[in-house]
C-alpha cells in the first residue's frame, strides 16, 4: 500500500516535470499593440474569472503533429472557477481553458489564483486547432498576458474598479486612468498609459499624458508609449513638456531618444530639430539629426 | 605685447593639442563569434596615446599611439556575451558594445520557406477587404485582392531576407520551413518557434489571419494611415506589408532571435518581452538601439506602432515608397553569421 503511494507520487512528480518541461519550451509570438494590457483584455474577454487548481490537459493528438500546418497549436489546461468578475459561468465549477502554444504559461503554477480573460472559440475557429471539439472550450486572451495573478497588493480591486470605469465610457475610464497611471503595478501602470495612448483625441487624455512625462513613478518604457500617444496627437500642448525631457540629461538615452523624435509631428518641431541638431549635445545632435532626414525624405 | 604672447601660449595647447577619438572597427553592437579582436580607429593629436579597455576595471586594458590620425591594437580578448569597448584620450572617450557569441552558432546550410494558405485564410481577406473599405466590391475584385495579397506578401517577406541564404520554394522538404497562413482569429498576429542557432530547418510558423481581420476591421480606426477610401490596391499593399512583415518576424524567432534570460540558449542575445528586442536593454546601454517602436522587426509585437505594420512611417497621410521595418544591427549581424549569402 505504501509502495503504491509512492509509485504514485512518483509517477505524478515525473508528469509534473514533463508539464512543467514543456510549459517551458522556447517559442515567440506577435501580439497587437497593448494587447497585453486591460483596455484589450477587457475589450476581447467574455469571461472574467479568477481561477485555481490548473490542470494541464492533451490536445488532440490527430491534430497535434509537427508536420501539420493546417492546425493552429494551443496548450489545453482545466481550471478551477473560485471567482467571476465579468460573465457567467457558476463557481466552483471546472472550465477549459487554452492558451496559443507560444504564449502559454510558463509554469502551471501561474495560473493558480489568477485573473483570466476569457473568450470561447468560435467553432469554425476550433476545427483549425489542435483542440478537442467536444467540449466547450475557452481562450486566454493574448496567451499569458491574460493570465494575470491576483495576488499583488490591489491588482484584483484595480482590475474590479476598471470594469466598471470601462461601463462608464471614457468618462470613467479617465478617471481610472488619472489614479492609476502612477500605480507602483506595472500591469496596472502600463494599461493606464496605454488607454491614454488610445484616447489621445481626447483633452483630458492630453493632460495626463502630458504629466507622465514629468512623473517619477512612471517607468520609462510607459513614458515612451506616452510620448508616441503626443507625437501622434500633434498637439501643441505636448511642445514644452516633451522639451523638457528630451533635454533632461537624467532621463534615460531612449526616452530622450523618443522625445527628440516625437518633434517631427509637433507644430514647429521642425525648427526645433535644426536647434537640437546643431548643439553638442551627444543625445538630442544625433536624435535630431536623424528625426530631420526621416523628415525630409 | 607680454600679454598678448601670454595669451597665445595659453591658448595654444589647446589649438595644437586638441584631443579626439573614433572607433572605426569593429562596427557597434554587433555579433562576433570570435575570442579575440582588433580594435581600430582615428583620432587626435598625432602621437597621443589611446588608453583601450574592455569591460570596465579588471577587463583588458592596452595603450596604443595615434601615427597618420589613426591608432588600433589588436588580439584583445573578449568575454562571451556583452563586452563594452572603451577608447579614450585626454577627455575624450568613446564607447561601443560587442557581443561575442557562444552556443556553437555556425553557418547553417540554404534555408528555403514555404508558404501554406490553409482552408478559409481566402474568406478571412476578403472580409478584411470588405470590412476595410467603403466601396462596394465585386466577386472579381475580391478574387483579384486575395491574389494579388498572396503574391505580395511572398515578395514583402523575400525583401526582408534578401541579402541572406533564404530562398522562397514551393513544396515542402525536410530542409524547408513553413509558413502557415491560418484563418484563425485568437488575439495572436504569429507564432514560431525559437531555435537558437537554426537548428532544425524544418519547423511550422503560424500567421493568424483571422487575427488581422478582426482587427483591421472592427478596429479600424487604429490602424491609421489606412481610410475607408482607400483604393483596393492601396489595401492590397496594407495588408500585404502587415502580413509580411510578421511573417519575418515569426521567422526571425524560428532562425534563433531573440534570445533572453528564459531560454537555456542564446542567452547572450538579451532579448526581452518574450524573445524580442528590448527598450530596457537600451535604457542601460546608450550605445546600443535594438529596440524603435515595431521599425525594427524584431521588436516586441505589444509595443510595435500599428502603423509600422503598415510600412507608413506618418499616420497622417501616405509615404510613397512605403518604408518598412529593419533588422536593427545587432540581428542582422547574427542572420549573416548562419546564413550569408554567398
Amino acid at each position: 500500500m505504501i509502495w503504491a503511494v509512492r509509485l504514485r507520487f512518483v509517477g505524478t512528480l515525473l508528469a509534473c516535470v514533463v508539464l512543467l518541461l514543456r510549459a517551458s519550451t522556447a517559442a515567440a509570438d506577435d501580439i497587437a499593440f497593448g494587447a497585453d494590457s486591460l483596455p484589450h483584455l477587457v475589450k476581447n474577454a467574455q469571461l472574467i474569472i479568477t481561477a485555481d487548481e490548473p490542470k494541464r490537459l492533451q490536445s488532440d493528438p490527430a491534430k497535434s503533429s509537427l508536420d501539420d500546418p493546417t492546425h493552429a497549436r494551443y496548450a489545453l489546461y482545466s481550471v478551477k472557477v473560485s471567482n467571476v468578475q465579468k460573465g457567467s459561468v457558476d463557481i466552483g465549477s471546472e472550465i477549459r481553458v487554452a492558451f496559443p502554444e507560444s504564449l502559454n504559461v510558463r509554469k502551471l503554477e501561474e495560473m493558480s489564483n489568477s485573473i483570466l480573460f476569457l473568450r470561447p472559440f468560435a467553432d469554425r475557429d476550433l476545427k483549425i486547432t489542435n483542440l478537442p471539439e467536444d467540449q466547450l472550450t475557452y481562450l486566454v486572451v493574448s496567451g499569458r498576458y491574460g493570465a494575470v495573478g491576483a495576488s499583488q497588493a490591489n491588482r484584483a480591486v484595480a482590475i474590479r474598479d476598471y470594469l466598471a470605469a470601462s461601463a462608464a465610457g471614457d468618462e470613467g475610464v479617465l478617471r481610472w486612468t488619472q489614479t492609476h497611471v502612477s500605480s507602483a503595478d506595472p500591469f496596472i501602470q502600463r494599461s493606464a498609459v496605454v488607454d491614454l495612448y488610445f484616447k489621445r483625441d481626447l483633452p483630458k487624455a492630453i493632460e495626463q499624458l502630458t504629466g507622465v512625462l514629468k512623473s517619477v513613478s512612471v517607468l520609462p518604457e510607459n513614458k515612451t508609449t506616452a510620448i508616441n500617444a503626443l507625437q501622434a496627437s500633434g498637439t501643441v500642448a505636448a511642445i514644452q513638456p516633451l522639451r523638457d525631457l528630451a533635454e533632461d540629461r537624467l532621463t534615460p538615452v531612449s526616452v530622450r531618444q523618443s522625445a527628440v523624435k516625437a518633434f517631427s509631428d509637433l507644430p514647429g518641431g521642425k525648427s526645433v530639430l535644426q536647434t537640437w541638431s546643431s548643439s553638442s549635445d551627444k543625445v538630442l545632435a544625433p536624435a535630431a539629426k536623424s528625426a530631420i532626414q526621416k523628415m525630409d525624405r | 605685447m607680454r600679454h598678448f604672447l601670454l595669451c597665445i601660449l595659453a591658448i595654444f595647447p589647446t589649438i595644437t593639442f586638441a584631443a579626439d577619438v573614433k572607433i572605426t572597427k569593429p562596427e557597434g553592437d554587433r555579433l562576433t563569434m570570435e575570442p579575440a579582436i582588433a580594435v581600430e580607429g582615428t583620432g587626435s593629436p598625432e602621437g597621443g596615446i589611446v588608453n583601450i579597455n574592455i569591460n570596465g576595471p579588471g577587463g583588458t586594458a592596452v595603450s596604443t599611439r595615434i601615427l597618420g590620425g589613426r591608432w588600433s591594437s589588436s588580439n584583445l580578448s573578449l568575454l562571451p556575451g556583452l563586452n563594452i569597448i572603451d577608447a579614450a584620450i585626454g577627455d575624450k572617450r568613446i564607447a561601443i558594445i560587442v557581443v561575442r557569441g557562444s552556443d556553437g552558432i555556425e553557418r547553417r546550410p540554404h534555408q528555403k520557406v514555404r508558404f501554406v494558405w490553409n482552408a478559409g485564410v481566402d474568406d478571412q481577406l476578403r472580409k478584411l477587404a470588405t470590412g476595410s473599405l467603403s466601396a462596394v466590391l465585386s466577386e472579381q475584385q475580391l478574387v483579384y485582392f486575395t491574389s494579388a495579397v498572396e503574391a505580395r506578401v511572398v515578395e514583402v517577406f523575400s525583401a526582408f531576407y534578401k541579402s541572406l541564404d533564404v530562398e522562397v520554394v514551393a513544396v515542402a522538404g525536410p530542409d524547408v520551413h513553413t509558413m502557415s497562413m491560418l484563418a484563425i482569429d485568437d488575439s495572436l498576429f504569429g507564432s514560431s518557434p525559437f531555435d537558437c542557432g537554426n537548428l532544425k530547418p524544418k519547423e511550422i510558423s503560424e500567421i493568424h489571419v483571422g487575427t488581422y481581420r478582426r482587427s483591421m476591421t472592427e478596429e479600424f480606426d487604429r490602424w491609421l494611415p489606412m481610410r475607408k477610401e482607400d483604393t483596393l490596391d492601396v489595401r492590397i499593399e496594407d495588408v500585404a506589408q502587415a502580413l509580411g512583415r510578421t511573417s519575418a518576424h515569426e521567422f526571425g524567432h524560428a532562425l534563433g532571435l531573440v534570445g533572453e534570460a528564459e531560454d537555456r540558449r542564446c542567452v547572450w542575445m538579451d532579448g526581452c518581452d518574450g524573445g524580442h528586442n528590448c527598450e530596457a536593454f537600451d535604457d542601460l546601454h546608450a550605445e546600443a538601439r535594438r529596440f524603435d517602436h515595431g521599425w525594427h522587426i524584431m521588436d516586441p509585437g505589444g509595443n510595435t506602432d500599428d502603423n509600422a505594420r503598415l510600412a507608413e512611417p506618418d499616420t497622417k497621410q501616405r509615404t510613397n515608397p512605403r518604408v518598412p521595418a529593419i533588422f536593427e544591427p545587432f540581428g542582422l549581424s547574427y542572420l549573416v553569421t548562419i546564413l550569408p549569402r554567398s
